[in-house]
């Protein structure tokens, strides 16, 4: 007797049951020297640890960057990485960043014009045919 | 208007060949030979010495063209200022025939090491095996544990109150080289009603004789003292019969001392000498007590550098998910943390391409 296959009941999607986010990793870099790491650097002393507790699925990786700005780095599962400078920025403003970048998909930035709603379900109403549609909706006549 | 340099003359090179005076060996090699060049020219020159002063006074007369112009004192002192003792030159003999022992030992660098050089490992190597050896003020590692930090204040209080007590100067404080922190602990504070006034008590006579010999380091000879006054004064000070405690005076712990604006500065210095530790103006401006002062000696300095500040941070330390780095990742440190530099630098070498660029 052949083995047949399981065949899958549900499809894996992120946020049905589980939810895996996908930032993997928060990179800050600072510089000890330069006024634009200001807020960087009260942000690294004051906000950091209860950024990081709140997070515990991110890791968190600080190294300094000298004279250079202040950068937040974020890396995804997906491969890819997105950068913000916070330079001049207050730790409010800097939280609000690297709170985007911990909530961002990963994927690139792009206008969706056509098709604003996206869906893996089938439409509960089924595909459309000519040869079920009622006659009085039936354009032509086969 | 500033004077041009004269030219190199001929009686130069002779004056300079026939070796240096005898000097002190302090004075470096340059400012001997100047000297000597100065002084030996002077035999050949024709022309009357100036006899001015120093350049505040030569200043001074050009400017209000007469010998007694306003302002007695020397100008870059001001009045109420000492003024700088000038050095009296003395000059030189014609025809006195310098001794030649320096000549015979100047040789003349050829190459730049050769150079006499001040400062570096090197040049405190040679200083501590011909000269004398360095004093330092401080000792050069610092006191980190909060009782040997205690023991030097209370031994500072006790060795500048004694002092004064005895009224002899601060000056005679010095280095270190008895311990009295066993004294100083039996020693009490007395404070008069007015809180200004604070006395040391000794339980006997013998311990405060001690603690003045160890003050300034033995008993002071008459000839090791500046003057015979306070040579005297010193012998005094030893002899007191200890007094009995006075009624009207109020027993102090040793961290509620008062620091004195008279003698705070000198407490201050003696425990720099004793731990090592130097104090900025604003922490002793904010010292007006020992308790106070000990509590500022024993704060660590702060962190220069962030990533210092937040490896002392025990709430960011403790999170698992963060990590620190006090320098630069680099290009070479990210593959290594996912184990790949290993393998390009065998690659590398292999092919024998430089590893780094460095």
């Amino acid at each position: 007797m052949p083995l047949t296959a399981l065949r899958t009941v549900s499809k894996p999607q992120n946020g049905v049951g589980a939810f895996i986010l996908q930032c993997k990793r928060l990179d800050f870099h600072y510089c000890d020297w330069a006024g634009s790491s200001r807020g960087m650097n009260s942000f690294l002393k004051g906000t950091l640890p209860a950024f990081a507790k709140a997070n515990p699925q991110i890791e968190i990786t600080v190294s300094p960057r000298p004279t250079k700005h202040p950068v937040i780095r974020g890396h995804y599962i997906n491969g890819r990485e997105k950068a913000i400078c916070v330079r001049k920025m207050d730790p409010n403003q800097i939280l609000q960043k690297a709170e985007l970048l911990r909530d961002a998909s990963g994927e690139k930035l792009r206008r969706e014009v056509r098709r604003p709603v996206k869906s893996l379900n089938e439409s509960v109403r089924g595909i459309w045919s000519p040869f079920h549609a009622p006659i009085e909706e039936k354009r032509w006549k086969i | 208007m500033r004077r041009l340099p004269r030219f190199q003359q001929s009686i130069d090179l002779l004056l300079e060949s026939t070796g240096y005076p005898h000097a002190p060996s302090t004075i470096c090699r340059t400012c001997r030979l100047r000297a000597a060049s100065q002084a030996r020219r002077a035999a050949f020159s024709t022309s009357a010495p100036r006899n001015e002063g120093s350049l505040a006074n030569r200043l001074k007369n050009r400017l209000f063209k007469k010998k007694d112009a306003p302002g007695t004192g020397n100008l870059a002192y001001g009045v109420t200022q000492p003024q700088a003792p000038e050095v009296e030159v003395e000059d030189s003999v014609p025809g006195e025939e310098a001794p030649r022992e320096y000549a015979n030992q100047y040789e003349p660098a050829s190459k730049w090491d050769n150079l006499e050089w001040v400062g570096g490992k090197k040049s405190k190597k040679d200083r501590t095996d011909t000269r004398e050896e360095i004093q330092w003020f401080m000792p050069r590692t610092k006191a980190t544990k909060p009782n040997d930090i205690a023991a030097a204040v209370r031994r500072a209080l006790v060795e500048v109150l004694a002092l004064q007590e005895a009224g002899i100067g601060f000056e005679a404080l010095r280095l270190p080289t008895v311990s009295i922190d066993d004294l100083a602990a039996d020693v009490q504070y007395q404070v008069s009603g007015t809180g200004q006034d604070v006395r040391l008590r000794y339980p006997n006579d013998e311990v405060k004789s001690e603690i003045l010999e160890s003050v300034v380091l033995s008993v002071p000879q008459a000839a090791e003292v500046d003057d015979a006054a306070s040579f005297l004064q010193f012998q005094r000070a030893s002899a007191v019969v200890h007094e009995p405690a006075v009624a009207s005076r109020k027993t102090l712990l040793w961290k509620e001392v008062p620091l004195d604006p008279a003698n705070k500065f000198a407490i201050i210095k003696r425990v720099m000498q004793l731990t090592g530790i130097r104090l900025a103006d604003p922490k002793i401006q904010r010292c007006d007590t020992a308790g106070k002062l000990f509590h500022e000696l024993l704060q660590r300095p702060q962190p220069t550098k962030l990533a210092d500040a937040l490896k002392i941070d025990n709430e960011l330390t403790s999170l698992n998910n963060v990590t620190f780095s006090s320098r630069r990742v680099g290009p070479i440190d990210k593959e290594r943390q996912v184990g790949r530099w290993k393998v390009i630098e065998r690659e590398l070498e292999s092919r024998g391409l430089p590893v780094t660029m460095s």
